[in-house]
């Protein structure tokens, strides 16, 4: 046995709570991803999860606190997945690759749920702040590893020497939310094509000369 | 943090001071188009009529940078119902309409002054349709609706500016003597 045999029986419940709270913000991130923040109830995550009511206030004293346990929850698999999709882009063709995972995974479902973070921005309310930073922070992360591959790719010699990389990051995660919107309202993942496309052909204009196709 | 816009600062006054001179002062919402207070329809209503106008007043490309900055200005303002109408999660069906009529405005605007000419230098198979104006038009709005969720979330206004900036680059360039121009940014 390992060193968990050790363990008293508190930190056994411990981790027997651990598995009912990863359990209700699973269903809570669900319920919250079809139904938005609005129309989820803690009845709903209740039911969806199967705790007791007792259960699910030993660990959210309220929904504003789940709402945030969703956020880290999404949060980590979304930065999780763009670190993976990311991390290796050096090339405007890398960049074209992780346009098409996302267009195709979006495509899937008509891009009815839009991004599971953006929805999340759409809807977390203006008086609480915690969550909006929060969430705040984890764009930044996320624009963080855009400016990573569009300063590899500048370092590789396939962007101009002279772009902002940064600045271009926040234009290509703002089309990237805008266009998850518009195919969310639209029920078509195309407007979202669009705008990514749109962001990329402008990034096409910035290559070093003879760079354009690489 | 990369400090994506850091050292970049727009000097927010004067984009504000020729917003206002262009408007003829500071727009002030009522209750009944901005605020919690009027519903999705009436805010939906308030910024189509206000863009109609806006976008109306469009004669050059020149001009976007006053659209931009006038747009910038409402979605940053807690009253305005065009930030009520880009932050508020509605029924889809109502939303759609609102965002489709809102892209035709900005692709008739940018028809307009572009007429007959694709509005990018594309050198690549993959964005053979992104310098058409109703391309551009969907990008603009998704870069408007983006920024503005970056901006909300900052607090600052600068991650919506950088994001219009950006996608107006072809558009501006239209403003350069031989009709395209220097479409660098960045």
């Amino acid at each position: 046995m390992n060193a968990n045999s050790d363990e008293s029986p508190a930190i056994r419940l411990t981790a027997r709570g651990m598995k009912t709270r990863t359990r209700i913000v699973a269903a809570a991130a669900d319920l919250m991803r079809v139904q938005g923040i609005g129309g989820t109830t803690l009845d709903d995550v209740m039911v969806a999860s199967g705790v007791s009511k007792s259960q699910l206030y030993r660990h959210f004293e309220d929904k504003d606190a789940l709402v945030r346990a969703v956020i880290t929850n999404v949060g980590e698999f979304v930065i999780a997945r763009e670190t993976n999709m990311l991390g290796s882009v050096s090339t405007l063709a890398g960049l074209r690759r992780w346009r098409d995972s996302l267009i195709k995974a979006n495509a899937l479902r008509h891009g009815m749920y839009g991004c599971a973070l953006g929805s999340l921005a759409g809807e977390v309310s203006d008086h609480d702040a915690v969550a909006r930073e929060m969430l705040d922070e984890l764009f930044r992360a996320w624009q963080s590893l855009i400016d990573d591959a569009l300063g590899r790719m500048k370092r590789a010699g396939v962007l101009d020497d002279s772009i902002d990389t940064a600045r271009l990051a926040v234009g290509f995660l703002a089309s990237l939310q805008g266009g998850y919107l518009l195919a969310q309202t639209a029920r078509d993942v195309e407007p979202m094509a669009i705008a990514i496309d749109v962001a990329i052909a402008h990034l096409e204009t910035l290559a070093a000369p003879d760079r354009a196709a690489s | 943090m990369s400090g994506a816009t850091d050292g970049r600062c727009t000097d927010e006054e004067a984009d504000y001071a020729v917003t206002s001179a262009a408007t003829g002062g500071e727009s002030v919402w009522s209750e009944t188009t901005g605020g919690a207070a009027a519903d999705a329809a009436t805010q939906f209503r308030a910024v189509l009529d206000a863009e109609e106008r806006w976008l109306g007043a469009v004669s050059r490309a020149g001009d976007f940078t006053v659209w931009r900055s006038r747009v910038v200005r409402e979605v940053m303002d807690r009253r305005s119902p065009y930030a009520m109408a880009l932050r508020r999660a509605h029924g889809a069906g109502r939303q759609a309409e609102f965002l489709q009529s809102w892209q035709a405005l900005i692709a008739e605007t940018v028809q307009r002054i572009a007429p007959g000419r694709d509005t990018c230098a594309l050198p690549t198979a993959t964005s053979a349709a992104s310098g058409h104006p109703e391309s551009l038009a969907v990008a603009i709005l998704a870069s408007l609706h983006g920024g503005a969720t970056l901006s909300w979330l900052a607090q600052d206004a600068r991650s919506l500016e950088a994001a219009l900036d950006i996608v107006l680059t072809p558009v501006l360039a239209l403003e350069e003597p031989d009709g395209r121009g220097d479409q660098r940014s960045g």
